[in-house]
């Protein structure tokens, strides 16, 4: 029997546990650009153009691999407001065993979930995040018994776990296991920033930009400039540009402001990290062959990793 | 958690400063923050967190109020990783389930950590009276606000200690000074 299998916008990659048993003869993918989605909060307008813009270029990925994808573009159906009215609109043509989703970010659209189910009369599967390198049911084990939560020593079981700067002897490589106190250099008027990674915005996004300022006009932010990756393949380059360009200098000035220069030396990396188009495994992977190739120093490398392997999983 | 976006453990109130939107301040920190995000919709955790965040907590923001403009204005921004950032780190608002205190400073730590203070109307060595920046006494003044709330923290202690050894005189220009700025600036 076929299944619907529906993609969130921030679940845009093709490892995602809602696709992982799909079978392209029968199923059907949805994926929707929802007028409550987009407006809930008044989104800065170069996040819409980015989160509209990597689902469609995700969509017409998966459609160029053979995989039937029924995409809903922005104000394409007004009437379809919700992910419980595209469902029951697709419903209305096609019959299904089931809907099967991956657990949303987003404890709103979880319990309009968890009430879809009786309102379409269909079970819908919600499936583990598996883009996590802790699971829920892992994490709620380590949290039990302890009254406060403290990152630092879920950071150093994931550390072990994981065998990531670990020695042969099981100690932190280097011999500590946070660097912090060496990533608060002041900056110096002297620094010279690389210039942040730019991709140029292709038809697709140009049309999507268009769409944005004429439809979101009451919302914050400049559209000028957009220069963000919407795909994996560009998102995977803005990564290696970081590890090779900033990565070595993103400890020492981790905590510095200089005006004028919003990028410094950081990553830029949580968008991508964050809609899918990035794997967190991959962006840890790629820091540590700088270090194992002599390219970035420990305090960085291990202070980039901390906040993936501690801070993002911990939250 | 769903409960988590309830938590208001220091019982804040105020609605966020329409600067947050428009950047029309004369602290140049906050300025140059809120600018860059209109323009980029990123800012790095630094300037998030001890200028956005820090300004907002000492202010007594309301959780709601803020979550939501950190989740508008922000690329990355997406409720699971925003909320706890917020509400746990910035505002210390689930009372210390994720952080071990609130993360709030004065001018020096932004001062030491950038250049925004060179170009600023206000003087960050100043620490009361209209040129005096913000940070200074608006940190003193949170703390006295929320001493029942704070004072047995262990790593806090040391700062009412110090409070307490400030002559009358200057308690008072700190709280005339906050009270100025909240009434004319907020």
């Amino acid at each position: 029997m076929s299944v619907l299998r529906l993609i969130l916008g921030d679940q845009l990659n093709e490892s995602i546990s809602s696709l992982s048993d799909i079978d392209p003869q029968h199923d059907l993918i949805v994926m929707c650009e929802l007028q409550e989605e987009a407006t809930y909060v008044k989104h800065h307008v170069k996040k819409l153009v980015f989160v509209f813009s990597a689902m469609r270029h995700f969509a017409a990925s998966l459609e160029s691999k053979g995989y039937p994808v029924r995409y809903i573009k922005w104000m394409e159906h007004p009437a379809l407001n919700t992910f419980t009215e595209v469902c029951a609109d697709v419903l209305k043509s096609r019959s299904f065993s089931k809907i099967v989703v991956t657990h949303p970010g987003e404890y709103r659209v979880l319990k309009a979930l968890q009430v879809a189910e009786a309102a379409l009369g269909l079970p819908i599967e919600i499936r583990g995040d598996d883009r996590f390198l802790c699971d829920i049911e892992e994490f709620s084990n380590w949290a039990q018994g302890r009254k406060q939560l403290r990152m630092e020593y879920f950071y150093r079981d994931m550390r072990k776990k994981y065998s990531i700067l670990i020695t042969e002897k099981g100690k932190p490589v280097g011999g500590q296991w946070n660097y912090d106190a060496d990533n608060r250099h002041p900056p110096s008027d002297t620094l010279t920033i690389p210039p942040p990674s730019h991709i140029e915005p292709d038809d697709l996004t140009q049309t999507v930009i268009e769409l944005v300022g004429l439809n979101f006009k009451a919302h914050f932010g400049s559209l000028e400039n957009f220069g963000f990756a919407v795909t994996r393949q560009d998102a995977l380059k803005v990564l290696e540009q970081f590890t090779v360009e900033r990565l070595p200098c993103f400890g020492d000035y981790q905590d510095a402001m200089l005006q004028g220069e919003p990028w410094m030396y950081h990553a830029h990396i949580g968008l991508y990290l964050n809609s899918g188009l990035l794997l967190p495994q991959e962006c840890i992977n790629a820091a540590l062959a700088a270090y194992e190739s002599n390219q970035a120093p420990l305090n960085a490398v291990e202070g980039f990793i901390r906040q993936l392997l501690g801070w993002r999983e911990y939250i | 958690m769903p409960n988590y976006a309830e938590y208001n453990f220091l019982n804040a109130q105020r609605a966020l400063p329409e600067y947050y939107w428009t950047g029309n301040t004369q602290m140049n920190c906050l300025k140059q923050c809120v600018d860059q995000t209109a323009q980029t919709a990123y800012a790095h955790h630094i300037q998030r967190l001890m200028v956005l965040g820090n300004f907002a907590a000492l202010i007594d923001v309301h959780p709601k109020a803020l979550n939501e403009w950190f989740l508008s204005v922000y690329v990355d921004a997406y409720e699971w990783v925003e909320l706890p950032n917020v509400s746990g780190m910035v505002l210390f608002a689930d009372g210390g389930i994720l952080a071990s205190k609130p993360y709030v400073s004065g001018g020096a730590y932004i001062h030491k950590m950038s250049n925004y203070c060179q170009s600023c109307h206000y003087r960050v060595k100043e620490k009361n009276g209209p040129k005096a920046c913000p940070f200074n006494y608006l940190y003193w003044d949170f703390l006295v606000r929320h001493r029942d709330h704070l004072k047995d923290h262990p790593r806090i202690a040391m700062m009412y200690r110090m409070y307490e050894r400030m002559s009358p005189e200057k308690q008072q220009a700190i709280s005339n000074d906050a009270a100025n700025f909240l009434e004319h600036s907020t």
